[in-house]
């Protein structure tokens, strides 16, 4: 082998080593639990822990309802600006792109302030504008990835010569976007929303300031009272985010494929 | 000695030959065209020439001196990608500066050749610009003038035309070769384009699956192709079995007599291979035209200056006809009988050559 | 209209949430103009955070920016079996996701006091990190774990300009009598150079506004911007809600000024090598 080679080999090696090792660690502290041998316990405490069930049920919920809404607003919006607003679509891009400039902590900071208890709209009071706030949130969080799935959805495909041909046929809009351009481009939405599921089944920030009963504070709040527990759930986390990302890559694959 | 000088050179990668056995001699100033189907090994003969592929086995020799073992950078040659491959980052004139820049050209030489490499490609005015502030055609002629800047001994242009559009191609290609005349420099050129090919060379070296088929001048490797390759990728031919009858160059085709205009050496008799060019045909007798076939019209397509007569001889083998100025008016009924006339010196033996396994 | 929708919600979630911020930012507790609070910035604790957040998000930056460029490099061009570099790159893909809590953890697990590569090391080689003076909950332990983010972001990021350097060039370069360093000094550099930079400037931005990987690791250990804003959204900590709002004006100024940069680097990359 070249000397170049070789090098190439130790460095790739070395990245690998780096994103696996913290892995490996994991694992072996999460077996420690019992003591003097190797044990799934710390697994199965977790998973036994009805808080775990609770918490993972809220935030996949809060990730559906959040793919939803996200999709509500997004789509039309992109939608129009491909097809009767093009000069808008440079500011729409830019609004889209804020929460990548704004770090969430930012944001959450200001929802406390303008929907706080003694603001005009008083959202945090109830829990069910919590919630509502939290989800809001979050599809501020994931604007910047609804959008740029949902845009390269429709920039594969013509969007002007299927909604006039559709419309031509005796569509209505809204009837267009629902049956001529959402089955098109429902990979880009797929692969949109798992990456948003990714973001939101783990956020801490938004929960935790917002104080709502989600997975991430869980874990916070494991990691600060158990030892082996919190190792476990990390790997879950982990293998949760793998499938996210293996399913994203898997429709990716697949689209690119027909 | 010739200038350049290419002795059984071999490539393998892995288990495919790219090149089997190529042996070429090229005289100073002289332009020579390797040309083939894609996979015929011509591109990675002039990677070995430009070092970027070590050969297997053989040797490449420059002006008298064994290059095989040296690295690209000490060669002293010049090359033009077909993907022009000109450095993004730098403008025109950094880009045809930057051979004398990095081998420590002093900078007033070096604003002279520029300036000089500029006007040879006729864009005075552009040395300024960025290379995807250029077209296509612009790119190449300074990635053109990035390689003759630095005086190579050897100027090897891979496919440089072949991602350019069709009009372009043409007046760059008179171009190239105007400059190539003008700067005496030899040049190895590839390209899978006959046209190309026969236009720009003093030679065409053919090549298919890593052997070359034939060396010869344009109008050598076009009208005496010596292998059935050769004969129907430069041009359109007609190969059709025949039986060799003598040494005198009689030969027959299912029992119709022909002859050659030539006497034959070295070959006895039994069936070989013949070439005729649809073009060197007529439907009707003419001077010197001894040679006659005769056939059934099968279809004609009208093409303006051309007509082309699809025929089928003795034996169900079909050929081409192509008629030409005034015998294109009155053109031959589809299943009409039909005689074809050709003189003896159309009529090419072929080597019977079989390189398929 | 179809962005109706769409324009209500930027406007009520993401503009005046954090418009409101930065005119807090600038209003005394009467909400009269004053530049206090941004002076503020200034005081002891605040100063002293930004710099720590400078320091751990800077480092992290630099060191992914470069180890990255590195790994994909290693990873381009012919040599390196398809498994390989598509087994790097999803896993950079899950890596880059994976931050917050669950690093934390992970990080603990592995070189925390009781971290398997710290009892290995103790074990196996006799090196005992913590008492040569190393603790997660330091800067170089942060910046370890922020490097298991940031380091696979960077591989995604830099990638495609990696891949989109051309073989030719290389042999063009050789052509014209450049050595192998000639080439990669004044041709490659200045191609990869805006990318890299771009990159890196959003890794610092990623970094800078990271909580929950540090809040997890060290709880108000360590005193980030981000925590110590999170301690003031909390229980301001600051005593002082003008200074808060003027905090988190000063982290969107830094991390939007890194983005500004990104993308001027990227359109500029985008023009001229596309």
């Amino acid at each position: 082998m070249s000397a170049r080679g070789l090098a190439r080999g130790v460095i790739i090696a070395f990245g690998a080593t780096y994103l696996l090792l913290p892995l490996a660690g994991v694992l072996e502290f999460a077996m420690r639990m019992r003591r003097g041998v190797y044990s799934f316990d710390a697994f199965f405490t977790v998973f036994e822990d009805h808080r775990f069930g609770d918490t993972f049920l809220y935030s996949t919920v809060m990730a559906l309802v959040t793919v939803l809404i996200g999709m509500l607003i997004v789509l039309p919006a992109a939608y129009a600006v491909r097809l009767h607003a093009p000069r808008l679509r440079a500011t729409v891009e830019f609004v889209t792109l804020l929460p990548l400039v704004v770090p969430a902590i930012v944001i959450v900071f200001g929802y406390v302030r303008l929907y706080g208890s003694d603001s005009w709209l008083p959202l945090t009071d109830s829990d069910f504008g919590a919630d509502a706030l939290l989800a809001f949130g979050y599809v501020t969080l994931s604007l910047p990835y609804i959008y740029r799935s949902v845009d390269a959805g429709l920039s594969s495909m013509d969007v002007r010569t299927l909604s006039e041909a559709a419309e031509s046929l005796g569509a209505r809009p809204v009837t267009v976007l629902l049956r001529v351009v959402l089955p098109n481009i429902r990979t880009s939405i797929l692969s949109g929303a798992f990456l948003t599921a990714a973001i939101v089944l783990g956020e801490f920030t938004f929960a935790s300031l917002l104080d709502r009963p989600a997975f991430g504070p869980f874990m916070q709040l494991l990691g600060a009272s158990r030892a082996y527990e919190p190792a476990a759930l990390s790997l879950v986390a982990f293998a949760f985010t793998w499938g996210l990302m293996a399913l994203i890559g898997a429709i990716g694959g697949r689209r690119k494929g027909t | 000695m010739s200038f350049l000088s290419v002795r059984g050179v071999k490539k393998a990668f892995g288990p495919a030959v790219a090149v089997q056995d190529f042996s070429l001699d090229a005289e100073r100033g002289e332009f020579v065209s390797l040309l083939g189907p894609s996979g015929c090994g011509k591109t990675t003969v002039l990677r070995m020439i430009a070092g970027f592929e070590k050969p297997d086995a053989g040797s490449v020799v420059i002006d008298g001196e064994d290059v095989t073992h040296l690295p690209t950078r000490a060669r002293r040659i010049g090359m033009v990608f077909q993907s022009y491959a000109l450095f993004p980052n730098l403008t025109v004139e950094g880009n045809i500066a930057f051979g004398l820049k990095v081998a420590g050209v002093a900078k007033a030489e070096i604003a002279a050749r520029v300036k000089e490499m500029l006007e040879l490609i006729g864009l005075p005015k552009l040395g300024g610009r960025y290379p995807v502030e250029l077209s296509g055609g612009q790119q190449q002629r300074v990635a053109l003038a990035r390689a003759i800047a630095i005086r190579p001994r050897i100027l090897l242009l891979d496919e440089p035309l072949s991602a350019l559009d069709a009009k372009i191609r043409v007046s760059l290609r008179e171009e190239l070769r105007a400059i190539q005349r003008e700067l005496g420099i030899t040049a190895i050129f590839v390209t899978h384009d006959q046209e190309e090919a026969l236009a720009l060379s003093h030679r065409v070296v053919v090549m298919s699956a890593g052997w070359v088929e034939q060396i010869g001048t344009p109008p050598e490797v076009y009208h005496t192709p010596r292998t059935p390759f050769v004969a129907t990728f430069v041009g359109t031919a007609n190969v059709l079995p025949c039986r060799i009858e003598d040494v005198a160059g009689r030969l027959s085709f299912h029992g119709a007599p022909l002859a050659l205009d030539h006497a034959l050496t070295g070959v006895t008799g039994g069936e070989a291979m013949m070439a005729l060019r649809p073009e060197a045909i007529a439907l009707a007798p003419f001077e010197g035209a001894t040679n006659r076939l005769d056939a059934t019209v099968r279809d004609v397509t009208f093409l303006g200056p051309v007509a082309r007569v699809r025929v089928v001889l003795a034996g169900e083998i079909e050929a081409l006809v192509d008629l030409h100025g005034e015998a294109t008016r009155i053109l031959p009924e589809p299943g009409s009988a039909s005689v074809l006339y050709f003189r003896p010196e159309s009529l090419q033996l072929l080597d019977r050559r079989d390189r398929a396994g | 209209m179809g962005i109706g929708p769409f324009a209500v919600f930027a406007l009520l979630f993401l503009v005046l949430p954090t418009a409101g911020l930065f005119i807090g930012a600038f209003q005394d507790a009467e909400g009269n103009f004053t530049l206090a609070n941004i002076a503020g910035l200034m005081t002891p604790i605040v100063a002293n955070a930004f710099r720590q957040s400078i320091i751990v998000s800077g480092a992290s930056a630099i060191l992914g920016a470069v180890i990255g460029l590195a790994i994909a490099m290693a990873l381009a061009g012919p040599g390196i079996p398809r498994f390989i570099r598509d087994g790097l790159l999803t896993l950079s893909g899950v890596a880059s996701n994976f931050a917050g809590v669950p690093l934390a953890f992970a990080f603990l697990a592995t070189i925390g006091r009781l971290g398997l590569v710290t009892i290995l090391l103790r074990d196996l080689l006799g090196i005992d990190i913590y008492a040569a003076g190393f603790t997660i909950l330091g800067t170089t332990g942060l910046t370890l774990t922020y490097l298991y983010f940031q380091l696979p972001l960077m591989v995604l990021l830099i990638m495609p300009a990696v891949d989109g350097l051309k073989k030719e060039w290389g042999e063009a370069s050789a052509m014209l009598g450049a050595t192998p360093w000639q080439h990669a000094w004044r041709i490659t550099a200045p191609i990869l150079f805006p990318s890299f930079a771009g990159a890196a400037l959003l890794l610092f931005a990623n970094g800078f506004g990271a909580v929950a990987t540090a809040f997890a690791l060290t709880g108000s250990f360590i005193n980030l911007v981000t925590i110590l804003l999170f301690a003031e959204i909390r229980g301001e900590v600051l005593h002082d809600p003008n200074l808060g709002y003027a905090l988190a004006f000063g982290m969107v100024a830094i991390t939007a000024v890194c983005n500004i940069v990104y993308l001027r680097l990227r359109a500029f990359s985008a023009r001229r090598f596309r």
